[in-house]
């Protein structure tokens, strides 16, 4: 191990899957992985569900056992902010004057909460949700709590509102636009979701914004909202979108827009650093090659295995459909591929139900699928988007044929 | 505390000591065997943590849920009738000694 080391920088799930897959391929550098937060890497997914809900304990959220690492030779720096890379002479500073030198570099920074920009944002039951020292206080506040105010109707802002409902606290979700998930998923499966969720009592309010916080004392009790109304709750969550963590690389000069720009390869505008994960954007094959910066565990497991092969000079990993889930209640949705900008969507199943998938086309070719209740058809449509298997309008419309049936054909 | 192989493609294997209650899937993530991915952490999402499980203890196990039999589906190496997703298979003492054949293609 003569080499000079890899640093990580980002202890997440990019970072430690990448940190793994140096290894993996064969790498013999010293491996550090260098994180803000203490403690080992962690699951997130379950930060707005099992865990919030008390379900899963912290042991149960760790990523790897803390044997693995030792094992596989990966040192962690827990509790350590780097805050300038000095690219000249490779080393990093950090926020205690620690030099920390490499010869290979990864960021694996991820994303933060946007916050209410709004005074009293800063109040002690406005909650955000990205850390599980946040789920934590969020899970403590929902202990005492009997109303909630979910600010966004995005992933996060539902998933803590299905948690929340089941824990018997009375939700409002408030969302700007006038459906949910607007960018996200199609109307067909914002109507379904809205659906389970009225059943268990959320309350909607679309096309209004949080305009004020009244105090008392370090606690918000009122919300008055841009149409003038007011709500009073015992608790507030913040889920209104994420900024990429990319000053870092951007005050290095790297080339950075809405996150840091990444080759297909993860390579970054400096050949001894790449990216992964929530930080990173990419031109996406799956998406007409459109820069996306994907926040999902499978974008930033394959992103971090894709720059491990980079840095290892091994053949990369290939070319991964995007996926993406979201639990809520007991609805499971999946999502695969970018389903944007599709020109034909079809239905199979029966929406009726909540059990069903759309199928996306643009240009008469299969870009992705949205599935409620309908795993075998969100994992068969992966494995066409991956396989370039071809799919039509007319096939997937059809119940009565077998897609796991077309996908094997297709194979021989 | 039971014992379960995994047997890789390449024809080697690992052993692991499981405790009683976690799950096939966190064993062979946590002894870093290759060949299972587990990408969605084993929340039954995303069909990568396949795995064939010795036939002659299949019947031992419980059977699969509504979910993961549609997740099975798809897996990206052969359905057999022996696939089951290592997540959803719980360690208890009975099932010590389990040998499970690891597929060559996870997604």
């Amino acid at each position: 191990m003569t080499e000079s080391p890899l640093v990580v920088v980002g202890a997440s799930c990019a970072g430690t899957n990448l940190a793994l897959a140096a290894r993996e391929f064969g790498s013999q550098r010293r491996i550090i992985v260098v994180g803000e937060e203490p403690g080992f890497p962690y699951h997130r997914p379950p930060l707005s569900k099992a865990y919030l809900s008390g379900k899963a304990d912290d042991q149960s959220l760790m990523l790897r056992p803390e044997k693995l690492y030792a094992s596989q030779g990966i040192e962690f720096l827990p509790e350590t902010r780097v805050v300038s890379i000095d690219r000249n002479v490779k080393a990093l500073l950090t926020s205690e004057g620690q030099r920390i030198s490499y010869g290979q570099l990864a960021l694996t920074t991820g994303c933060r909460p946007r916050r209410l920009s709004l005074a009293g944002a800063e109040a002690d039951n406005v909650l955000l949700l990205r850390t599980v020292a946040e789920a934590r206080s969020l899970r403590e506040a929902a202990q005492s709590a009997r109303s909630a105010l979910v600010i966004g109707g995005g992933f996060i802002g539902l998933e803590v509102a299905a948690t929340l409902a089941q824990g018997g606290i009375a939700v409002t979700v408030i969302e700007l636009e006038p459906r949910l998930l607007q960018r996200a998923v199609s109307t067909l499966v914002a109507d379904a979701l809205l659906k389970v969720h009225r059943s268990h009592d959320v309350t909607f309010r679309f096309g209004v914004t949080a305009a004020a916080l009244e105090l008392s004392g370090n606690r918000v009790r009122n919300v008055r909202l841009s149409d003038n109304s007011t709500i009073t709750c015992d608790l507030v969550v913040v889920g209104i979108g994420t900024i990429p963590n990319d000053e870092l690389a951007r005050d290095a000069g790297l080339c950075c827009d809405n996150g840091i720009l990444i080759d297909a390869h993860g390579r970054t505008s400096d050949e001894s650093i790449v990216a992964a994960g929530d930080c990173a954007r990419q031109s996406n094959a799956f998406a007409d090659h459109q820069l996306l910066r994907l926040e999902s565990v499978q974008n930033a497991t394959d992103q971090a295995r894709s720059a491990a092969a980079t840095l290892t000079a091994r053949a990369d990993t290939g070319l991964k459909p995007p996926w993406f889930w979201s639990d809520q209640y007991d609805v499971k949705l999946q999502i695969a591929g970018i389903i944007t900008g599709a020109d034909t969507s079809v239905v199979r199943g029966t929406p009726e139900e909540g059990k069903f998938s759309v199928f996306h086309f643009r240009n008469g070719s299969f870009i992705g699928a949205e599935s409620l209740s309908r795993a075998s058809d969100h994992v068969l449509a992966r494995r066409c988007l991956g396989e370039q298997i071809s799919l039509s309008p007319s096939v997937v419309g059809d119940t009565s044929i077998d897609l796991a049936t077309i996908v094997r054909q297709s194979k021989k | 505390m039971p014992t379960v192989t995994y047997l890789l493609s390449d024809g080697s294997q690992i052993s692991a000591d499981l405790p009683v209650g976690t799950t096939l899937l966190a064993g062979a993530v946590n002894s870093a065997v290759p060949g299972v991915l587990g990408d969605c952490g084993g929340s039954c999402s995303c069909a990568t943590c396949h795995v064939y499980v010795e036939e002659r203890r299949l019947g031992e196990l419980e059977p699969p849920s509504v979910l993961e039999n549609e997740l099975l589906d798809g897996v990206a190496a052969p359905r057999r009738e022996n696939s089951r997703l290592s997540c959803q298979i719980c360690m208890t003492h009975e099932l010590n000694g389990l040998i499970v054949t690891l597929p060559d293609v996870q997604a």
